[in-house]
């Protein structure tokens, strides 16, 4: 398991010393870095970081603020403060922060935040493997979409849940939309295909593109609809179609149809 | 923070941080010179630098003419320091800070001007009383009173500044070459 980090922190010499640090650890890779809120975003947005080492005291929004816009996210990474002052502590806990530590850096108690994360992680898979065999739910992962925060009372059609059911050895499993790697269709049967495992679905691919967000989703082919956050590399093939190979445990390869490549061009500015 | 990345960098702004400190300890007297003010400026920027790289633009515009000339110590340096701090730091993106000395009607004119976030306009009367702004509001207050007291009521800082404008701050300090003789003369005074 290697962990995507993204630093935050304005100034140069704090990034170039915590990429130095992070470079110690096999399971951490870092993968960007920002300057500001604004960077720190766009970058959140656009790749599925598992660790934010984030400054506090930044120009514009501070660090507090991007902690607090990272929760609203589905799937949101792991938040660790990274700052000079010991004033924000309480704060940062309020967004829910893993860890909060203080510049300048300190090599143990930077290794017992990521063993921190790094348990985290195994426990949310873990649970994630259990919880979803026992159809439960975990209760720190968002069931609800930001906008389906419904008051109660309203009818529960209202509820856009961005979870799958599916079938695991003939019991129904709740599949969280980011696991879903791709969908396919097989000999008249729709199967979602997480990291590891193919499971058997009820519904029709045409359902499942209307249930599962649209930014994200795309029908690459008549038989297939694949999660654009999970493609690795993009491969072409002949007559300007392509072959997508995606990130689950067998490597799979996912085919474009030759007009679906053409919007897959202009849905990644190729 | 680079001893490790960069040794030869950390050694170096090691020996100018030390610099800054000996500079800043070695001073006696109220007053210093144009070019010792700007020697001790040039290193507290040097350090700056190192931190924020090219977000941190300095443009400097010194009549060369002025500096064995005396000014009151401290007087540009926290000027320079809010600047950076409470101008261009909090500001998204690169800011520049221009530091300008010039001779103008027999009185040495300090500017210091920067591209940063700017004062709100009715917080600008506010910014000179001590006690009050962003940091300790000890700086602008403290250069505010000493000029005042040493050169007369007209003399304190001019402050021009507006949300997002940036904020140019205006000095005025009588020409004295020599401390010495302005200090007999109070003497005799007395």
């Amino acid at each position: 398991m290697k962990l995507k980090a993204l630093i935050v922190d304005d100034e140069y010499p704090a990034r170039k010393e915590l990429r130095f640090l992070l470079n110690k650890f096999d399971n951490i890779e870092v993968v960007g870095e920002a300057t500001n809120a604004q960077e720190a975003l766009t970058l959140i947005k656009a790749l599925d970081y598992s660790i934010l080492f984030l400054d506090i005291e930044m120009p514009g929004m501070n660090g507090l603020e991007v902690g607090a816009r990272v929760q609203e996210m589905p799937n949101p990474p792991h938040v660790v403060f990274v700052t000079a002052y010991d004033e924000y502590a309480v704060r940062a806990f309020e967004v829910n922060a893993v860890d909060y530590i203080l510049k300048p850096f300190d090599e143990k108690r930077l290794t017992q935040t990521i063993n921190k994360i790094v348990k985290i992680t195994q426990q949310q898979q873990q649970q994630q493997a259990a919880g979803a065999a026992a159809g439960s739910s975990q209760s720190d992962q968002p069931m609800v979409f930001p906008e389906g925060a419904i008051p109660a009372g309203q009818k529960p059609q209202h509820f856009k849940i961005d979870r799958i059911p599916a079938e695991k050895q003939g019991k129904t499993i709740l599949v969280n939309e980011s696991d879903i790697i791709f969908a396919f269709t097989e000999q008249d049967y729709v199967y979602i295909k997480t990291f590891s495992d193919k499971l058997f679905t009820r519904f029709t691919l045409k359902e499942l593109e209307s249930r599962l967000n649209p930014s994200i989703f795309f029908r690459t082919h008549r038989c297939y609809l694949v999660n654009l956050h999970k493609v690795k590399e993009i491969i072409p093939f002949f007559n300007g179609t392509y072959t997508l190979i995606v990130e689950d445990n067998e490597k799979s390869e996912v085919p474009v149809s030759r007009a679906q490549a053409k919007k897959l061009r202009k849905i990644l500015g190729m | 923070m680079f001893s490790r990345t960069n040794p030869e960098t950390a050694r170096r702004l090691l020996i100018r941080l030390a610099t800054f400190f000996r500079q800043t300890l070695k001073r006696h007297g109220h007053f210093n010179t144009l070019r010792e003010e700007l020697e001790y400026i040039n290193t507290y920027l040097v350090l700056e630098k190192a931190r924020f790289r090219e977000k941190l633009r300095i443009l400097r515009d010194i009549d060369p003419d002025l500096m064995d000339y005396q000014i009151p110590v401290l007087t540009m340096q926290p000027l320079v320091e809010n600047a950076v701090k409470h101008g261009v730091t909090p500001k998204v993106g690169p800011g520049a800070v221009q530091i300008t000395a010039k001779q103008e009607h027999g009185e040495l004119h300090i500017t210091v001007k920067d591209d940063g976030v700017g004062i709100p306009k009715e917080r600008i009367s506010q910014v000179l009383l001590p006690g009050v702004g962003s940091g300790n509001g000890v700086g602008l207050s403290n250069v505010h009173e000493r000029l005042k007291s040493l050169f007369g009521e007209e003399y304190g800082l001019k402050i021009t500044s507006d949300t997002g404008q940036g904020t140019t701050i205006h000095v005025r300090v009588p020409l004295i070459k020599d401390v010495n003789e302005d200090r007999r003369e109070q003497v005799n005074e007395a």
